[in-house]
């Protein structure tokens, strides 16, 4: 299609503008007005089929300094929407790229440090209210914590079953391979029972919890902040942490250990499963072997971190919803946040957790 | 004058709940036509089948001419480009910045340099009249006025023949909505638009629209503000003869621009 014809006379340059200048052509059109080097002073415009504001706004961009003929009114009337000069996007000055670098570091640090006060001072302010009605009961919202222990404990159980089951049938029978090399087949069970009980129990059910819980914290708590719902609460004299987060935090404080409990149970039968599968020992022997490894002391210190991962993880889930900004579109990303900074978190934890107890020989 | 959108004997049902019965509906090229109704009479729905959006149990939907279900895609994506939407919160693209999303239509629909569709774009956020600033903003940094601009500024991207209008001045101060009443004749006169507008907005019914649409009885009833306001359905003289309209009436601001 032809959009520009070359009408030049000797005594003045003329193009005529021909077929229709719409957005769906303005492509074709700018590389038509490109193939005519010359600038015309004289446009006619008897011949332009329809115009859009696409092709008033090219027009413009052209052929802003020559005179236009034969336009209808209408055509006229949208020449004249389209302003006189080309704005440009305003953009923002940024500092050269090593400045930028150091000063992206210095944010995250001062972030980070930001990150870790508000954090515990959030606790603090959670234990405040938790430590105030410690002494009336009544003022715990009991339905809240049943139905959080519904949904965060019972509910849970099938995964968290299988999650134990599974990881440590994994531990027994990557150890079992290993140890068969030299004949100790028999600490399979050790190494299986020693782990699950210390550490593979506890911190899975964390990590399955973070993802699983946590992220429904955050979400939820989330959703209502942007809707103004936690606005609402205060207006009401409802205090939302004491609402929102006491109650999340005391029924966490109870599913976590009891899930911990029910992980280890499920894989000391996973291992047994094993041991008979692939040691070919009987169940009797190995139970015995169980007794033989398994201390109190080894059972409670992995069910002591229970308690202080629950801790956590409600803190910062609740902690990220609480401080939640913006529009929807944030709450994905402040659930993945709150899920991440708490396993993290959690394994943070857990290492220190395991520098105390070396140092205190258990 | 032609028809650019016409909707025949249009049934939709939710269940056992009929929202409209037999409804016919037509837009005609350059007016603007208010559609009014209670909540929940089914305007949002009638919007959604207009669009495409919500299939009818049964009735047809024809824009320029073609029966909408028999169109193949390309058809589609063509009528696409025909008519623009402005969502009741905007629905801007939250992840993009207002720019980005005026660009995004014309980057699908048109093979122009990005310079020249970014340049095309600023144009349409002066046309609605923000300025330049606006353009990197996102959409949560938007006060409610200034995102239905926006809103519709994205809406006039592909220079469109029909705009759709979901209560564009609900949440709006007077001043931002008589300032937006104004900006959709401009608009209408310039543009040559044909426009539907859904609105609780008795001022812009009275200042805006040729003619009004109301849902009743799941049907609609056609007429200029002085015609439905001497209708004898309860309904509509509920709505046309409250308080609230003859408040309106007092001060008497008629339509001069007229359908095109």
């Amino acid at each position: 299609m032809e959009f520009l014809e070359d009408r030049t006379s000797q005594s003045r340059s003329t193009l005529a503008l021909k077929g229709d200048w719409t957005v769906g052509n303005a492509a074709a059109i700018e590389a038509a007005v490109h193939s005519h080097e010359t600038k015309p002073t004289e446009i006619d415009a008897s011949g332009l089929g329809k115009l859009d504001t696409a092709g008033a706004w090219l027009i413009q961009k052209y052929f802003a300094k020559a005179k236009i003929e034969n336009m209808s009114d209408r055509q006229k009337a949208l020449m004249e929407f389209v302003p006189d000069d080309q704005q440009s996007v305003p953009t923002a000055k940024e500092p050269p790229a090593a400045v930028a670098f150091f000063v992206k570091i210095g944010k995250r640090t001062t972030g980070g440090i930001t990150f870790l006060a508000d954090l515990f001072s959030f606790m603090g302010e959670v234990f405040l209210r938790v430590f105030r009605n410690i002494g009336n009961p009544s003022h715990f919202r009991l339905a809240a914590i049943t139905r959080h222990i519904h949904e965060t404990g019972v509910q849970a159980l099938p995964i968290i079953g299988l999650l134990g089951f599974g990881i440590s049938m994994v531990i027994s029978y990557q150890g079992a391979t290993q140890l068969q090399k030299f004949g100790a087949d028999i600490f399979t069970i050790d190494l299986t029972v020693i782990s699950l009980l210390r550490e593979m129990a506890v911190l899975t059910t964390a990590i399955m919890f973070a993802g699983r819980s946590g992220s429904a914290f955050a979400a939820e708590i989330g959703v209502m902040k942007m809707r103004g719902e936690i606005d609402a609460l205060k207006t009401m004299g409802l205090d939302p942490i004491e609402t929102l987060v006491v109650p999340r935090l005391l029924a966490l404080l109870v599913t976590l250990p009891a899930l911990t409990f029910f992980a280890t149970v499920v894989g000391l039968v996973g291992c047994g499963f094993m041991a008979v599968l692939q040691l070919d020992l009987s169940v009797h022997s190995y139970l015995a072997r169980v007794h033989e490894v398994a201390t109190p002391t080894m059972f409670f210190i992995g069910m002591i971190k229970a308690p202080i991962f629950a801790l956590l993880i409600t803190a910062i889930c609740a902690y990220q919803g609480i401080n939640a900004q913006g529009s929807a579109e944030n709450v994905g990303k402040l659930t993945t946040l709150a899920v991440v900074q708490s396993i993290f978190l959690v394994i943070m934890a857990d290492a220190l957790f395991s520098i105390i107890f070396a140092e205190m020989d258990l | 004058m032609a028809a650019v959108i016409e909707a025949h004997d249009i049934v939709n049902k939710f269940g056992t709940q009929v929202v409209h019965d037999g409804l016919d509906l037509t837009l005609q090229k350059g007016e603007i036509l208010g559609l009014v109704g209670g909540s929940g009479s089914g305007k949002s729905v009638l919007l959604r089948t207009l669009l495409g959006l919500h299939k009818p149990n049964t009735g047809s939907v024809i824009v320029g001419g073609t029966d909408v279900s028999d169109m193949d895609d390309a058809q589609k994506k063509e009528m696409a480009k025909k008519w623009g939407v402005l969502f009741q919160d905007g629905a801007l693209f939250s992840g993009f910045n207002v720019l980005d999303n005026i660009c995004l239509p014309l980057r699908e629909h048109t093979d122009l340099a990005d310079k020249d569709i970014q340049s095309l774009a600023l144009f349409k956020l002066h046309a609605v009249g923000l300025k330049p600033e606006t353009a990197t903003k996102k959409p949560n940094e938007l006060s409610g006025g200034m995102a239905k601009r926006a809103g519709i500024a994205r809406s006039l991207a592909l220079d469109p023949e029909i705009l759709f209008l979901d209560e564009p001045t609900a949440g709006l101060d007077p001043v931002a909505a008589a300032a937006f009443d104004e900006l959709i004749l401009q608009l209408r006169r310039v543009l040559e638009l044909s426009v539907l507008i859904i609105t609780h907005d008795l001022d812009t019914l009275v200042d805006v629209c040729d003619r009004i649409a109301m849902i009743v009885d799941k049907k609609i009833v056609t007429g200029t503000v002085a015609e439905m306001m001497k209708m004898d359905h309860p309904q509509i003289k509920e709505y046309f003869r409250g308080s609230r309209m003859r408040a309106v009436q007092r001060e008497p601001q008629h339509n001069t621009t007229g359908a095109a």
